[in-house]
């Protein structure tokens, strides 16, 4: 009987072990299903091709200036003085060339990462100076524990300053 | 009961082994089902890399990089009716929408991709040429092209081509046999046919084979014609049907890495293909300028005009027609090449003879919107 | 003889629950290949639309350029003007592209200043399992007024 009771009771280690070993693929195997591919690859896409696109964009009614120039000419300026800086018609409204690209800015932004609920932050500033010139986020505290984030910077020489315009999208 | 315990440990003994034998049936049917899976499983993922890496190459121009692969055989291959397919094993794609130009097996652990910007004059699609480390290419002939195309191959791109020059026929002698699997020699100037390559005798006939090429001075070498040969026995002999063309220098390249004439020829024909309907594009984008332009009576329009709707001389539908006519069969003659390279590069005082080309630069002149 | 009979009954017994563990495994192992194929035909698919985006990035249909050197991130108004027409129109296009788009749609929608629309692709399946979609920013250029719009390429692909 005693030889019989542990053949049992090996019979059963075998089982209770095999079912442990099983239980544990299931586990890693459930853990490591989900993909970043496209994911990473899209977000950093869409942060680089978003500042490259929004230089290159003309102002709807700011003498055919592009972003990147109005950016210089409130920079140059002093992004405070918006007497100094060119003053856009802003279809017969005229404003700054502050106002005027923080305006479409946010227009555009409004259309894509505001719309989406997306956390991100757009910022224009001079790193070296310690100095922010413009700044449009979202649930920037979800950035925080985000998992993943993506930062992608243009820099604008202007009068000898290189001046940084970022894209911060966090998961 | 005796009896029966006599012949206990004999049927015992044939049990185990029975059951042992299927046991071991059983396991190694299973080990080997699963070697077929892994070596079927690197040659899809294989297949996906070069797919994706083609594809990004085919995407950027005049790039060269050089790729690490596991040591498959890669077979491509172009079949009459030219389907285009490159496979591992027995797992193949097809070749849709990107041109690449390569010989019919590539070995190794490594991979040379190039590109090169195929325009017309206007931009058509990135040429790919892929290649071996282990292909040898010999440049036989000093005329300027050939010079040219070494100083390409050799020093020019940024990859480890085999590749080294010889100024006559009779120096093909002199070129040492380092076990490369595949030789190519491009001959200008001379013909290939019956020059003997006998320290490659021992090698597949496919894999000793020639190409001619024969430029066209009237385009300044931008068209001609190129015949393809293969080894009999020891010396070089033209394939049968082995005449076609090239339309700008990429495109000789393209001949130049080809395996066989339907490689090249199939490639060529979906180039021409893709060609036809971005013509068809500029002519209804010249279309959309001519009639902006025209309305406002400014001097481009005048351009754009002949561009697209000078009934005498229609530069870019003849590329188009040229071009459809080609994408059905090809080759068909190298008129056609020239034809097509007058009508895009042309430069003549008389403005109706001119070029796309010349007509872009009018319009450049002038601060208008370019043809292409 | 009984006890010869219950050795051989435990010899079977034990072969029994040893196939019987084989027999579990395998089919344990046969579903979760399964589902990393699953798995696998949705990486395939991400890796599919970052291929098709590439290619749309990169074409010379749509791409602007300016003495013959193309632009990056920059699309030609008119370019996608006269694909609209060459795709509706003309004989045999969309089946070209078909070869290169496969099951996806294409579209490129201004977001800034104004809000065209352009259709340039469509092949889209009724039934599908999985659709991945991506929108990246993009610059129109009109070359008439020499003016950059903001845009998003949309790109949706399906899979059964």
């Amino acid at each position: 009987m005693k030889k019989a009771q542990f053949e049992v009771i090996g019979l059963l280690m075998i089982v209770i072990l095999i079912s442990l070993g099983v239980l544990f693929v299931i586990q890693f195997v459930i853990q490591g299903g989900n993909s970043d591919l496209k994911s990473s690859h899209v977000e950093a896409e869409f942060a680089s091709s978003f500042l490259n696109a929004f230089i290159e964009t003309t102002a709807e009614d700011c003498y055919e200036q592009q972003m990147k120039s109005l950016i210089h000419d409130f920079i140059s300026v002093g992004h405070e003085n918006h007497a100094f800086q060119v003053s856009c018609n802003n279809l017969g409204t005229p404003i700054s060339s502050y106002r005027y690209v923080n305006q479409t800015a946010h227009q555009i932004l409004d259309k894509t990462l505001f719309r989406n609920n997306r956390a991100f932050e757009f910022k224009i500033s001079w790193d070296a100076g310690g100095l922010e010139y413009m700044n449009i986020n979202q649930s920037l505290s979800r950035c925080k524990s985000s998992l993943r984030e993506e930062i992608k910077k243009i820099t604008l020489p202007v009068d000898g300053k290189n001046i940084n315009i970022y894209l911060r999208l966090c998961e | 009961m005796e009896k029966k315990a006599a012949i206990e440990i004999q049927f015992n003994w044939m049990f185990v082994l029975i059951v042992g034998v299927i046991i071991f049936i059983f396991f190694t049917r299973i080990t080997m089902k699963y070697q077929e899976v892994s070596e079927s499983k690197i040659a899809i993922s294989v297949l996906a890399n070069v797919d994706t890496i083609a594809t990004g190459a085919a995407s950027s121009r005049d790039t060269d990089q050089i790729i690490d692969i596991p040591n498959v055989n890669m077979k491509i291959s172009s079949t009459e009716d030219c389907y285009r397919t490159y496979k591992i094993g027995g797992n193949n794609r097809r070749l849709e929408d990107v041109f690449i130009f390569s010989p019919d097996e590539i070995e190794g652990n490594k991979l040379i991709f190039w590109t090169l910007d195929w325009s017309i004059p206007y931009r058509i699609a990135n040429l790919v040429f892929l290649t071996s480390p282990l292909v040898k290419y010999v440049i036989v002939g000093d005329s300027g092209l050939a010079n040219e195309v070494n100083s390409m191959l050799d020093s020019g791109l940024g990859v480890p081509l085999a590749i080294e020059q010889r100024a006559t026929p009779g120096d093909i002698s002199l070129v040492p046999d380092h076990n490369h699997y595949q030789v190519r020699f491009v001959f200008f100037g001379f013909d290939p046919d019956g020059v003997s390559v006998s320290q490659f005798e021992d090698m597949p006939d496919k894999d000793v084979t020639a190409i001619q090429i024969i430029p066209d001075g009237t385009t300044f070498e931008e068209t001609g014609t190129i015949r393809f040969f293969e080894k009999e026995a020891d010396v070089l002999r033209p394939v049968t049907d082995g005449t076609t063309y090239y339309l700008k220098k990429e495109a000789m390249y393209g001949a130049l890495f080809s395996g066989n004439k339907y490689i090249y020829n199939c490639n060529m024909k979906a180039a021409f293909e893709r060609l036809r309907f971005v013509s068809q594009l500029y002519q209804n984008r010249s279309i959309l300028l001519n009639n902006i332009y025209s309305a406002q009576s400014l001097a481009c329009a005048n351009y754009y005009s002949q561009a697209c709707c000078n009934d005498a001389n229609p530069r870019i539908l003849t590329i188009r027609d040229l071009a459809e006519d080609m994408a059905r069969e090809f080759p068909r003659d190298l008129q056609d090449m020239n034809d097509m390279y007058t009508v895009a590069y042309n430069e003549d005082s008389d403005f109706s003879l001119e070029g796309i080309k010349q007509l872009n630069n009018h319009v450049l002149y002038y601060s208008c919107p370019e043809i292409y | 003889m009984r006890r010869s009979q219950i050795k051989m009954g435990e010899t079977m017994g034990i072969l029994i629950i040893f196939f019987f563990l084989v027999i579990f495994g395998f089919s344990f192992y046969t579903n979760i290949q399964k589902w990393t194929f699953e798995q696998q035909k949705r990486v395939n698919l991400e890796l599919n639309i970052i291929k098709l985006y590439q290619r749309a990035k990169f074409m010379s249909e749509f791409q602007c350029s300016f003495k013959d050197i193309s632009v990056d991130n920059c699309y030609d108004m008119y370019k996608l003007q006269a694909f609209e027409q060459l795709i509706d129109k003309e004989d045999g296009v969309k089946d070209y592209y078909i070869n290169m788009f496969g099951t996806s749609q294409i579209n490129i929608v201004e977001i800034y200043p104004g809000n065209a629309k352009y259709y340039i692709y469509n092949n889209s399946i009724g039934s599908y399992t999985y659709k991945e979609v991506v929108g990246i920013p993009i610059s129109i250029y009109n070359a008439t007024s020499k003016r950059y719009a903001l845009g998003l390429l949309n790109i949706t692909v399906y899979s059964r």
